[in-house]
């Protein structure tokens, strides 16, 4: 019973911990709250399920082909979207309300091309179950945190040991300083959009077998992403990664000792709690203001 | 004083066409009592996007919980009026006063955040009322199936017709509509404004900020908790649905599309998503997509929304006619 519990707990750890990712990377750099993250979610796992299973393109093929849509679907937001908004110097209110928009409009579109009813994935692996120690797990689950575990540790490494991830962490901490070294800016902001969506993407490419694609998948998932940003320390990565893991420890051993129908309200109670107590979360990050 | 007075008999005079409309409305849709229908929704939506006018447009703190706010009151009202039996109109007070304790409790620790982990802290808040309501304990309030309660009726007198109920709503939205504009024009009004254009200067001339948040807070938590009891009495029936997610974003759309800061704003706004509800009634897929595309529209390109930017363009075209060119 634990060990299943904690392998459930780490696969939605591991989502919540990339979702959480892309969150914390956006408002680093951009200082705003993107809504839509969820709904890049569902476009990877659409995107997933197109190349894979109605292109019928091998695994190897299908996935970086997601990840490449993504990361560009990504860029293209950043462009279209998001800078023209900024450049007519709006409230903070109404660019959160403008990545509502591009939710609902990324939704809309999903719904038009795939409809609204639940595509099933394949699963990726031949084999289902896995049985260690007289506890069966499910592959898919293991495979998911695996890819979770090998897309944070590959973000680390490029943002601490490459130059462009360093000139990244540079812009997003104080753009005007980044530039007058020579940074461009505006490259270092469309890419780190591009990563967090294309983190999303991954994400749901990888749910698809799991849970099945919907477009009312990402909504649920968004607002745990965030929950876990905020739990873990918002603006942080790996307070986005600790907060996951925390708020899905809690999540799955609440729902398994206590009750199932606790299960969804505890991410919730944990963010409000997390915002009146300590704001800056786990990690003590600094970058809630006011 | 006369000066006041002038301006009001001036403004009485300029609403007397509207109001001789208003009240017969009801003549116009003599055989089309859907359309009635309508129009007491939109009079329910226009009592809470005032609200959330107070809150956002004036006060300057966004918030996605409307509509846990609105079914506080729907299912409030409707529990006490099925368990004890209380009159309607007293269920429906008592309902949007627990509407407003309840957002002045969250509003009390939330009202030090801002922005971003405002709108946070209030998905939040909706999503873990959305869970209530669907998982009630003891299942009172239906979970998924939604509730039955009666339909409106004052002591005995009967309002189940749209055309009577809409008397109801009519007064209703004149009395609220009123008390905002009292409110927003008095030094509470000033306060929210000052707190609105910048929060330190405010602090800085001594208003307190975190009493007035709270406040706009509590009145935004009545008007939406009043308005959710007048919707449940009108359908006689409440759905989960009512108290998602996405129908806060609609509210916040109906605000952003009236345009803030004005009486007649979340009129305009609810006016125009309830016809817009009617015409993609039959292409529901394209709903999102349209509810989006008007977002980033009024957002991007006419931030007034209709009331400002109508009010601008006029403004603009009378120094045209005075000769004054406007840069």
């Amino acid at each position: 019973m634990f060990l299943q519990l904690l392998v459930a707990a780490l696969l939605s750890g591991s989502i919540y911990g990339m979702i959480a990712l892309g969150y914390s990377l956006i408002y680093r750099t951009s200082g705003i709250m993107n809504l839509a993250q969820g709904d890049a979610i569902c476009l990877g796992g659409f995107l997933g399920y197109t190349f894979y299973s109605i292109l019928g393109l091998p695994v190897l093929v299908a996935i970086p082909c997601t990840l490449v849509c993504t990361f560009l679907i990504g860029c293209m937001l950043e462009r279209v979207v998001i800078r023209p908004i900024f450049k007519r110097n709006v409230s903070t209110s109404a660019l959160i309300l403008a990545t509502v928009a591009v939710s609902y409009i990324i939704q809309s579109i999903e719904l038009i091309i795939w409809g609204g009813a639940p595509l099933h994935m394949r699963s990726f692996l031949k084999v289902t179950n896995v049985k260690i120690l007289n506890v069966v797990y499910q592959t898919e689950a293991l495979l998911c945190i695996g890819v979770a575990v090998v897309a944070m540790l590959s973000l680390h490494i490029f943002m601490k040991k490459s130059s462009f991830g360093i000139a990244m962490r540079a812009a997003a901490m104080d753009h005007a300083a980044a530039r007058s070294c020579g940074i461009n800016v505006d490259l270092t902001t469309r890419m780190t959009w591009a990563i967090s969506i294309s983190l999303a993407g991954l994400v749901g490419v990888f749910i698809g077998p799991l849970y099945g694609v919907t477009t009312t998948l990402g909504t649920n998932l968004s607002a745990k992403g965030f929950a876990s940003a905020v739990v873990g320390g918002y603006g942080d990565m790996y307070g986005g990664i600790l907060g996951g893991a925390t708020l899905a420890m809690l999540e799955t051993f609440s729902a398994g000792y206590i009750s199932s129908s606790l299960k969804q309200m505890v991410a919730y109670i944990a963010v409000l709690i997390m915002l009146f107590v300590k704001p800056r979360g786990l990690l003590n990050v600094e970058a809630v203001k006011d | 004083m006369n000066k006041a007075l002038n301006i009001n008999k001036g403004k009485l005079l300029r609403y007397a066409p509207v109001a001789v409309l208003a009240v017969l409305m009801p003549l116009f849709f003599r055989n089309f009592s859907y359309g009635m229908l309508l129009i007491c929704f939109c009079a329910i939506y226009i009592i809470a996007v005032s609200g959330l006018d107070i809150l956002y447009g004036y006060t300057g703190q966004i918030s996605f919980a409307t509509s846990a706010f609105f079914g506080i009151g729907g299912y409030g009202s409707l529990l006490l009026h099925n368990h004890t039996g209380l009159p309607i109109i007293i269920t429906m007070l008592i309902a949007s006063v627990i509407s407003c304790v309840v957002a002045l409790i969250l509003a009390y620790p939330v009202s030090k955040l801002r922005f971003a982990f405002l709108s946070l802290a209030t998905i939040s808040f909706n999503h873990i009322i959305f869970q209530l309501v669907t998982r009630s304990p003891g299942g009172i309030t239906g979970d998924f199936n939604g509730a039955f309660t009666e339909h409106m009726n004052i002591f005995g007198l009967d309002l189940k017709e749209s055309w009577k109920f809409y008397y109801f709503a009519l007064v209703c939205v004149v009395i609220f509509v009123s008390i905002k504009s009292m409110i927003v024009n008095s030094r509470v009004g000033r306060a929210f404004l000052a707190i609105k254009q910048n929060l330190h200067a405010a602090d800085g001339m001594g208003i307190n900020v975190r009493k007035y948040k709270v406040y706009a807070f509590g009145l935004y938590g009545f008007y939406a908790g009043f308005a959710g009891s007048m919707y449940v009495h009108l359908v006689g029936y409440i759905s989960p649905e009512t108290v998602a997610q996405q129908q806060s974003v609609i509210f916040m759309i109906m605000i952003l599309m009236g345009g803030v800061c004005s009486n007649w704003g979340p009129v305009v706004g609810a006016v125009a998503i309830i016809l817009l509800q009617e015409i993609l009634s039959h292409a529901e897929q394209y709903q999102l997509l349209v509810y989006g595309i008007i977002l980033l529209i009024f957002i991007l390109f006419l931030p007034g929304g209709i009331v400002g930017e109508t009010k601008k363009l006029f403004s603009r075209l009378k120094w045209r006619k005075k000769g004054v060119i406007n840069a």
